[in-house]
């Protein structure tokens, strides 16, 4: 063992005789017990500063507490005040919104591969399409490149038989859209082409928006094996995996800030609070998203015109309308919860503490199972609400971010109508999106409407239309929202959830919540500046 | 004293015999004692029953011959329990056992740091960059290390393991040596200005530390920016500090190692991880 390991057990073992109940060893600070102990100013401090900035305090701070002999109101009130506590809010909905992003969005352009060689740096360095894309019908074999040699006019491609029996063409120099970016990994080492440009074979090089052989749209996804496209201008429909995922969680973290940035009422978190992009996230709304056939309620237009390696730290908020802003909305939910039940579990569940559980003893299952779910006998006892709160989502699609425009997507199409019982075939927007098949005769009044409409009752209709807001709008009336949201405070700042002798203080503080129009620095204030949050065991 | 006696054993025979020996008025003595047998009052508040038949109830015109022991306080004769109002009124829903009251609540259980909060402290606790792996880049090896100590991905888990587990504490052991060895070496260099060094700032390099009041003062900042505890330079935790440096001293003469042994001992103690 080295004086290393040596020093760590002699350490470990002092601090084990001094017990694992720190506090024992100092008068301030002296009981484990079940009765609890009330923190010193100074541990006080350093709690507060971890939870509400995730770091410990400076010592100039401790010091400042130990002369004051107490922690004062503007302690609190400065550090919600700070930029760190913004983050510590959305590491907070973090655990209520659970972000994730799978595959489920189309989140990654046509992959790029590099012929590096190996030891890396010694191949080619050319770039050409791979992943998905299949080379044998441009050069003859699968997961081929181009020979290494300029194309000598690349509006007029011409390939040459090689002897392995392929046919390459050579490459063009291009300065791709990310070159500068952290993405771009290579554009320092030195090859044939200018500093900042790429090598890439002429076929993926291809700008046409139209495809001079077929003249079918190259900015649509699947055209990409039309000899005649390729990656577009600058390379824009081409990348690497998942290149915009992490910026579209960061998009969807800035909107949940942004609340306490700009001391907004905690609602609008679900309402108001407007999706950010950065240049990168521009990029993607602007050529990525339609190119990948995503319709995501966030539309090219409301995108500011933005470099993406320049503005890869500039994060601005973007004008949109109400069916975009919120996070119930954001993509990175929409993505995260796939169907309109789950979209309205999490909602339940998170927002209102409300989960869908049966009750105790079980569902009595009787009778014939009913096709729709809110009168099924042992469905009907959660399906009930689920139904029609899912509905609140009718205009987001399914297994995706799509936003589904009423002036695209009205409530009722004729033509899927008309598919559905004729037996034409439908189109993929009528499939996807409507009501197009009756297996047990029971849709049948419902065919041609928009999914969200099966088995709607009247009531419910109004909720497809007015989207989630009018759901949350709802709860702030009926005091769930307010009553929830500070159960999850106090149960973020505290460690556990409320006990049941807790629930009337918690009760109390959501009604102050909600008479202080949500204020949620002030809920936190409250929580933090109370004697329960301050007693320890 | 055999008087007080006496006068007791009075007291209690005639008290204690009372129930099962009904008197009158007129047979009771009019001794000044505090207890006495007295017959009761007819009840106030209860109406004569219709029918003086009806086997259950009490009865104006025959009264029940019971007597009980009318007990003064001071001057005041405590009220026969007969004498309370006994009108139905509503008082709203009480229930007649109280809320079993959880010792549990309004006492929080002290919460162990997340790993993004020890990665944080561990810098502002040290002036130093933390837990970093020079071989990846210098990652941070606590966030790289985030899926093995339960920090949620929200795909496979969506709660936060926050126990002190031992991998939790095997962890922040192997981060407490790596973290502590980089920073005394590059705050007991002596090519690095004095005005660069920070949880080191003000310590001889090349003296061990020894029980005085400068090595007492140092400690005492030490533990401050990395448990927020004031140990007083005379407190008694402050001579285990001390003994704890003489303990790691006797292993190994070097004043680096002592001083990596203090910053150790910091991180793996409980008041830094937990709060």
């Amino acid at each position: 063992m080295g004086d290393t390991g040596k020093a760590g057990l002699t350490a470990a073992l002092w601090v084990c005789l001094w017990g694992i109940c720190p506090a024992q060893s100092q008068p301030q600070d002296p009981a484990c017990g079940d009765e609890g102990t009330t923190l010193s100013a100074t541990r006080y401090l350093r709690a507060l500063s971890i939870d509400l900035r995730g770091h410990l305090p400076s010592l100039a701070e401790y010091e400042a507490v130990e002369a004051a002999g107490e922690v004062t109101a503007a302690d609190i009130e400065g550090m919600l005040e700070s930029d760190a506590f913004g983050w510590q809010f959305v590491a907070f909905h973090r655990q209520l919104l659970w972000p994730y992003l799978g595959p489920t969005l189309p989140l990654s352009p046509v992959e790029l591969s590099l012929d590096a060689g190996e030891p890396w740096g010694t191949g080619s360095m050319l770039w050409y399409r791979s992943g998905g894309f299949d080379t044998t019908r441009l050069r003859g074999a699968p997961y081929t490149g181009c020979r290494d040699a300029p194309e000598p006019d690349p509006q007029n491609i011409q390939p040459v038989e090689m002897e392995d029996g392929t046919r390459r063409e050579g490459y063009v120099c291009i300065r791709p859209y990310f070159s500068g970016s952290d993405n771009d990994y290579i554009s320092h080492i030195e090859t044939e082409c200018p500093d900042g440009e790429y090598k890439v074979c002429a076929y993926d090089a291809q700008a046409h928006l139209v495809s001079p052989l077929s003249g079918l749209p190259c900015d649509e996804l699947i055209n990409y094996q039309d000899p005649g496209c390729g990656c577009g201008p600058d390379l824009r429909w081409c990348g690497g995996y998942q290149w915009f995922a992490e910026p579209m969680i960061e998009s969807y973290e800035r909107q949940i800030k942004w609340v306490v940035d700009h001391d907004r009422p905690y609602y609008e978190l679900l309402t108001e609070a407007p999706p950010y992009a950065n240049g990168e996230l521009s990029h993607y709304f602007q050529h990525a998203a339609s190119y990948l056939g995503a319709n995501m309620p966030i539309s090219a237009a409301a995108i500011p015109p933005m470099d993406y390696a320049a503005d890869a730290d500039e994060w601005v908020p973007l004008r949109v309308g109400p069916h975009a802003r919120g996070v119930l909305t954001h993509p990175v939910f929409l993505g995260r919860f796939m169907t309109q039940r789950g979209r309205a579990d999490r909602y339940y569940n998170a927002f209102l503490c409300q989960p869908f559980q049966p009750p105790e003893g079980g569902i009595e299952v009787s009778g014939p199972a009913d096709p729709d779910l809110q009168e099924r006998q042992g469905c009907k006892y959660c399906h009930s609400i689920i139904e029609p709160a899912g509905a609140h989502w009718g205009r987001y699609g399914e297994y995706g971010a799509d936003y589904l425009d009423p002036g695209r997507f009205p409530s009722f199409d004729a033509e899927c109508l008309q598919c559905a019982i004729t037996g034409d075939l439908c189109s993929p927007r009528c499939q996807t999106h409507y009501i197009t098949e009756a297996p047990t005769g029971t849709e049948l009044p419902w065919l041609g409407y928009l999914n969200a409409f099966l088995y709607r009752r009247e009531a419910h209709v109004a909720n497809i239309e007015a989207g989630p807001a009018l759901m949350v709008r709802r709860h702030i009336v009926d005091g769930r929202l307010a009553r929830c949201a500070a159960q999850n405070t106090v149960a973020w700042l505290t460690g556990r959830t409320p006990t049941t002798d807790e629930m009337g203080w918690v009760e109390a503080l959501g009604v102050d919540f909600a008479e202080s129009d949500f204020d949620f620095k002030r809920l936190v204030a409250a929580i933090v500046s109370s004697e329960f949050y301050r007693r320890v065991r | 004293m055999r008087s007080s006696l006496i006068a007791l054993l009075v007291l209690v025979l005639t008290a204690c015999d009372s129930p099962s020996k009904p008197t009158g008025p007129s047979s009771s003595p009019e001794a000044p004692s505090a207890v006495r047998p007295t017959e009761p009052p007819p009840t106030r508040t209860t109406p004569p029953p219709e029918h003086p038949t009806t086997a259950h109830g009490p009865s104006t015109k025959d009264p029940a011959p019971v007597n009980v022991a009318d007990i003064l306080i001071g001057d005041r004769r405590e009220q026969d329990p007969r004498e309370t109002e006994t009108d139905q009124q509503n008082v709203g829903d009480v229930r007649l056992t109280p809320d079993a009251w959880d010792p549990a609540s309004f006492v929080r259980p002290r919460k162990r740091l997340t790993v993004a909060a020890i990665s944080q402290a561990m810098r502002d606790a040290t002036g130093g960059p933390g837990w970093q792996d020079p071989g990846n880049n210098y990652r941070d090896r606590w966030l790289a290390s985030s899926n093995t100590l339960g920090v949620p991905d929200y795909l496979t888990r969506v709660t936060a393991d926050r126990r002190p587990s031992p991998t939790f504490t095997k962890f922040l052991r192997d981060a407490a040596i790596d973290v502590c060895t980089e920073l005394m070496w590059t705050e007991m260099d002596p090519n690095v200005p004095e005005a660069e060094r920070d949880f080191m700032a003000g310590v001889d390099r090349d003296t061990l530390p020894e029980d005085n009041a400068a090595t007492r003062a140092h400690l005492s900042t030490l533990i401050m920016r990395a448990h927020g505890t004031r140990v007083a330079v005379d407190a008694p935790e402050m001579d285990r500090w001390i003994q704890f440096i003489e303990n790691v001293a006797e292993t190994n003469r070097e004043p680096i190692a002592v001083w990596r042994g203090v910053c150790i001992a910091l991180f793996i103690h409980p008041r830094f991880y937990i709060y």
